[in-house]
């Protein structure tokens, strides 16, 4: 009887070990089918990563004031550089590249009549302090447009002026007696994101 | 017999985890990438406007004429050209497999916005 047993309880670790390494095998299967199961699929196209998203902002840099002389030579410095800006954005969309840019052109209309524009593309409204000299106006512009107002008063020949919008403060020196740009750009493409100020 | 079994378990597994391995360990073992191409053309188109060479091609819609100017050693390259309204003119590359440059001008003596494509493979 004891051996009888005895034997049963050697069968019965035996087999408890046999199937211990059986159970390993299936587990490792079970973890690996969770692994896979998580693994995100792959998409049928792939590109290769570029790098050329500073040289395309150095091109937009010189291209936007370009745009903006462009128009004063046809007398519409404001419409053709709105257009150029639309343009380009949807230029950049085609290649996957999401364009945004903010800029604030000043036109001397007469002695006391600064015109300041603002042209918001950045995709969401904003309102800028634009600070010349002693006296300060705020623009809203919202988004995907432009917005235009005076400044009542002759900055002078030459001036300084202060932008503010969002967390973001600019000065520029600019002369009276032509037109002014002042261009946030940003150009976003993945993880690559470009950003550059243009004043001219 | 009991190490038969081991043995197989150890084979098994290892098979598993390199399995694994070499589907996740894809994404993080690249090979050598080849040259940027798309910089190498907008330097090239770069080149040709510093020169004043461009535009005058670029707004007389002569994509072929600019083309004829590039210099890409062995690789070939076409141009297209695509204006305000979205119309291009010029070859699209036979092949799947291209690099594309961009340079957008905003006109040459007027305004006439274009945007150059300068396809390399």
């Amino acid at each position: 009887m004891v051996k009888h047993h005895n034997r049963r309880i050697l069968l019965f670790s035996l087999s408890r070990k046999t199937r211990k390494g059986q159970f390993f095998i299936l587990g490792a299967f079970l973890l690996c089918a969770l692994f896979y199961m998580g693994i995100p699929k792959s998409s049928q196209l792939t590109a290769s990563p570029t790098y050329d998203l500073i040289y395309i902002s150095n091109n937009l840099g010189k291209e936007i004031p370009n745009a903006l002389n462009l128009g004063l030579n046809e007398s519409q410095p404001i419409e053709h550089l709105e257009n150029f800006t639309r343009f380009v954005r949807r230029v950049m969309l085609a290649h996957s590249t999401n364009f945004t840019v903010l800029w604030i052109v000043t036109e001397n209309i007469s002695t006391n009549d600064l015109n300041i524009t603002v042209g918001n593309f950045l995709g969401s409204n904003k309102t800028l302090n634009i600070t010349i000299g002693a006296s300060s106006i705020n623009i809203t512009a919202p988004d995907n447009t432009t917005n235009s107002t005076s400044f009542g008063s002759d900055p002078g020949t030459e001036f300084n002026m202060t932008i503010l919008f969002d967390s973001q403060n600019r000065t520029v020196e600019w002369q009276r007696d032509k037109l002014n740009i002042y261009a946030l750009i940003q150009l976003k493409r993945g993880n690559n994101i470009q950003k550059r100020e243009v004043t001219g | 017999m009991r190490g038969f079994w081991y043995i197989i378990e150890c084979v098994l597994a290892g098979m598993v985890i390199f399995g694994f391995l070499a589907v996740i360990g894809r994404t993080y073992i690249s090979l050598p990438q080849p040259d940027d191409l798309s910089v190498m053309g907008y330097e090239s188109l770069k080149s040709l406007d510093d020169r004043g060479l461009l535009r005058n091609y670029v707004v007389n819609g002569d994509y072929n004429g600019l083309n004829s100017m590039i210099d890409m050693g062995t690789y070939n390259h076409s141009i297209k050209l695509c204006n305000y309204s979205g119309t291009c003119s010029g070859p699209s590359p036979n092949t799947s497999n291209a690099w594309a440059a961009v340079y957008i001008i905003a006109g040459n003596q007027s305004y006439e916005p274009y945007e150059v494509r300068l396809f390399i493979w």
